[in-house]
C-alpha cells in the first residue's frame, strides 16, 4: 500500500520492542520465589487462557461471528489510502506497522514469559514464538493479503486449551497440590479442558438454536 | 498519549473480557488458596477439585452467554 521499506522499518522497530520486554521481564521473574512465581503466573495464564478459550467456544457454537480477517484488511487498506503521502519518511506507514506488531506481539511476549519463566524454558519458549514469527511473516510476504484460510479460531481454541492446561497446572503447584503424574498431568488437564470445552460448544450451540 | 491508552487497553483485554467470569475464576482460586488447602482430603483430590471447579466455571459461564445472547 505504502512501499515495503516503511512497513518492514516498523515491524523491525516492534519486534525490538517486544524482544526488549522478553530480556527485560524474563531474568526478572525469574528471581521470585518459584511458589508464588507459579502462584501469579498460573493465575494471568488461566485468565487469559479461560478468556481466549470462551470466546473461541462462542465462536464455534456461532453464538458470535468469527473474526473477518479480510474485513480487517480491507478497513486498514482504505485508511491508509486515505491517509496523505509523505515523500521519504513515511511516519504513517512506519507507525501502522510498528503498532500492528506491539500490539499483537503483546500476546506472544506473554505467552513466552509465563511459560518460559515459570518452567525455566525461557530460550526454547522464546524460539518457538520466533520460528512462528518466520512463518507468519515468509506466509504473509507471499501472499501479500491476511492469511484468511488459516483456520484462525480452530487454533486459537487449542491455544486456550493449552494455556488453561498450564494455567491450571501452575496454580496447583503454587497452592501445593500434588498433581497426578507431576508435570505429565498438564497432557491430562488439557484433554479435559478440551473435552469440557467441546460439550461446551455443543450446549451453546443448542442454547443459541432456541 | 492516546497511543499509550491503547497498550493500555490491550494489556488490560488480554485477561478481562466479561468481568464476571474473570471475578469467578480469581475468586475460585482465592477460595482453592484459603480453603480447599486446609480441607482433610487426600492428596490428588485437592488439585482434581480444583480442576473440576474451573471447568465448571467455564462451562457454565458460556451457556450462560449463549442463553444471553439467544434471548
Amino acid at each position: 500500500m505504502r512501499g515495503w521499506r516503511p512497513a518492514l522499518a516498523g515491524t523491525a522497530a516492534g519486534l525490538a520492542f517486544l524482544a526488549l520486554l522478553v530480556l527485560a521481564f524474563g531474568p526478572l521473574l525469574a528471581r521470585m520465589p518459584i511458589r508464588y512465581l507459579q502462584l501469579s503466573i498460573g493465575v494471568l495464564l488461566l485468565l487469559f487462557g479461560m478468556r481466549w478459550l470462551r470466546k473461541a467456544i462462542l465462536r464455534e457454537a456461532g453464538v458470535i461471528a468469527l473474526h473477518d480477517e479480510a474485513a480487517a484488511f480491507a478497513d486498514q487498506s482504505a485508511a491508509l489510502r486515505a491517509a496523505h503521502p509523505r515523500r521519504g519518511w513515511d511516519a504513517i506507514a512506519v507507525i501502522t506497522a510498528f503498532k500492528a506488531v506491539v500490539l499483537e506481539g503483546l500476546e506472544v511476549v506473554f505467552i513466552v514469559l509465563a511459560v518460559g519463566a515459570a518452567g525455566g524454558l525461557l530460550l526454547p519458549a522464546s524460539l518457538g514464538a520466533l520460528a512462528a514469527c518466520a512463518l507468519v511473516a515468509i506466509v504473509g510476504c507471499a501472499v501479500h493479503r491476511p492469511l484468511a484460510r488459516i483456520p484462525e479460531n480452530t487454533l486459537k481454541f487449542a491455544v486456550g486449551v493449552l494455556l488453561s492446561a498450564f494455567g491450571a497446572f501452575w496454580i496447583g503447584e503454587g497452592l501445593g497440590f500434588r498433581w497426578p503424574g507431576e508435570d505429565l498431568a498438564i497432557l491430562g488437564i488439557a484433554a479435559l479442558f478440551l473435552a469440557a470445552a467441546s460439550a461446551a460448544a455443543l450446549l451453546a450451540r443448542r442454547e443459541s438454536a432456541g | 498519549m492516546k497511543w499509550l491508552a491503547v497498550a493500555a487497553r490491550e494489556i488490560a483485554g488480554l485477561f478481562v473480557e466479561d468481568v464476571g467470569f474473570t471475578l469467578g475464576i480469581l475468586a475460585w482460586v482465592a477460595l482453592a488458596a484459603l480453603v480447599l488447602r486446609e480441607l482433610p482430603v487426600g492428596e490428588p483430590w485437592r488439585a482434581a477439585i480444583f480442576l473440576a471447579g474451573c471447568l465448571a466455571l467455564l462451562v457454565e459461564n458460556v451457556v450462560r452467554a449463549a442463553r444471553k445472547r439467544a434471548g
